[in-house]
């Protein structure tokens, strides 16, 4: 049996600094790391020096790769028939489901439209990034976000319930009108906690708002990739339990920024999925 | 956090909570399924068909398999198939039916060796007229990776398009210590070769 020290004072491989800086290593060796990583300046270097090759890989493979890609749209189109003849086969209901899909496919369109003016080519043109922002995060008078008084040991405990009561489904449809949605459509939105469950956030109106999937890179899935490390990082006594609530129940947006370091949401976060849709 | 039943598909459209009721079902469910694979899509289409590209597929066969790849995901939703890390379950099958392809390509062109041999040289599709920075840079990268094994490339490759570690072990059916090695070993050459 080696002692807590000596682990910490042993080298980590590079494959072991790799996995620790992208958070896929066990909780207990990944502090080993951390901690060694503090201490020892070889390490620090060679892992940024390791990260920056990756990302100065991916940079140059996306800009020569992306020459020959083509445009979304016709794939698109051809996909959305695929699925409207797969829909057909199974239910036989040829004419309902075609509609459905063509409204899909008008959502679809305005979504390459947006997608298309926001991804542009790098980091021009944006020129409504507040507004946008603004839309995505829930106003503080609707939604303060609410929390209850459970300690970090208490909802970080390994047998802790967590569990919350399903929303009714009237109130659920109040909530929407009041966000000025009177009609919501099934998948569109999370209903979502704006302080999670995890970090003590309570089911009530003054903490649950609609979060649409669409419409912004700033989505549900972004908030639900948020709150997985938010939640990580405060069991692990690496960010205070009411820093947490402040942080997201405040802007969730400034948070992602803050914690991934990121400008723009990351592309593994794009089918991130915790919560289930609101149907 | 809506409904209490994590299972998804047929069954949870026709639950009570869903106020969903009667023949419909199965239409207005289809429907909200093709709308969820089209984001799906729209987010994961360009890293996917990339990917597939580093693979070495043509992209007119890589657009294939991106098509063959949604439409599995859209059925795999539709059978209420669990939708946890849906990315991952992505470039998972995008793998699998790109390999299946690769293969295909192969017996095809037994016949013309250098244009199968073409194909299977993963990441480069010679194009003389545009070598720019960018392409320089990367041909470069994958003149110095080819001494390593493809699946060294293949999870550089998957990182690139930033998939986790584990993700990426899925995708690849090994283990994560594998991968871990597979890409400090690839970025291990790539700073080798910068200096």
């Amino acid at each position: 049996m080696s002692s807590r020290a000596d682990r910490e004072r042993r080298h980590p491989s590079d494959g072991e600094l790799l996995l620790q800086s992208a958070g896929d290593l066990p909780k207990a060796r990944a502090t080993t790391i951390a901690n060694h990583l503090e201490t020892c300046p070889a390490c620090t270097s060679r892992l940024a020096s390791l990260k920056s090759a990756v990302g100065e890989f991916a940079k140059a493979r996306r800009s020569a790769l992306d020459r020959d890609v083509p445009p979304p749209a016709p794939a698109r189109a051809r996909l959305t028939d695929s699925i409207a003849d797969a829909s057909e086969a199974r239910t036989g209901l040829v004419r309902a489901v075609e509609a459905g899909l063509a409204a899909a496919a008008a959502v679809a369109f305005i979504l390459v439209a947006t997608n298309g003016l926001s991804e542009g080519s790098g980091d021009g043109g944006r020129p409504d990034r507040t507004v946008e922002i603004a839309a995505f995060t829930p106003s503080p008078d609707l939604t303060p976000g609410l929390t209850n008084s459970s300690s970090r040991s208490e909802l970080c405990a390994p047998d802790a319930d967590l569990s919350t009561t399903p929303v009714l489904r009237s109130v659920a449809l109040q909530i929407f009108r009041a966000h000025g949605i009177d009609d919501p459509e099934p998948f569109e939105y999370e209903l979502d906690h704006l302080v999670p469950p995890e970090l003590g956030g309570l089911t009530a109106v003054g903490n649950l708002w609609p979060q649409p999937y669409a419409g912004s890179r700033w989505n549900a899935r972004a908030k639900d990739a948020l709150e997985d490390r938010l939640v990580r990082l405060m069991c692990e006594g690496q960010v205070p339990l009411a820093t947490a609530q402040a942080e997201i129940a405040r802007n969730w947006v400034a948070a992602y920024k803050k914690h991934f370091g990121a400008s723009e949401p990351l592309i593994e976060h794009a089918a991130f999925l915790k919560d289930e849709p609101w149907r | 956090m809506w409904s209490a039943s994590r299972a998804s598909g047929a069954s949870a459209a026709a639950m009570p909570l869903g106020g969903i009721s009667g023949p419909r079902d199965g239409q207005i469910e289809a429907a909200a399924i093709g709308r969820e694979v089209t984001l799906l899509f729209d987010a994961l289409r360009t890293p996917v068909l990339r990917y597939l590209m580093s693979m070495g597929l043509p992209v007119a066969d890589g657009e294939d398999v991106v098509q063959d790849t949604f439409l599995a995901l859209f059925n795999h939703l539709r059978r209420g198939r669990p939708r946890t890390n849906l990315q991952g379950w992505t470039f998972r099958t995008a793998h699998n039916l790109g390999l299946k392809r690769r293969r295909a390509i192969h017996r095809s062109w037994k016949s013309s060796r250098d244009r199968a041999a073409a194909v299977l040289a993963a990441d480069t599709r010679p194009n003389p007229e545009e070598q720019l920075n960018g392409r320089q840079e990367y041909e470069r990268a994958c003149a110095v990776l080819r001494a390593l094994p493809e699946r060294d490339r293949l999870c550089l490759a998957l990182r690139a398009e930033g998939l986790r570690y584990r993700d990426i072990a899925k995708t690849l059916g090994i283990s994560l210590g594998s991968v871990s090695k597979s890409i400090s070993r690839a970025a291990a050459r790539l700073q080798e070769a910068r200096r």
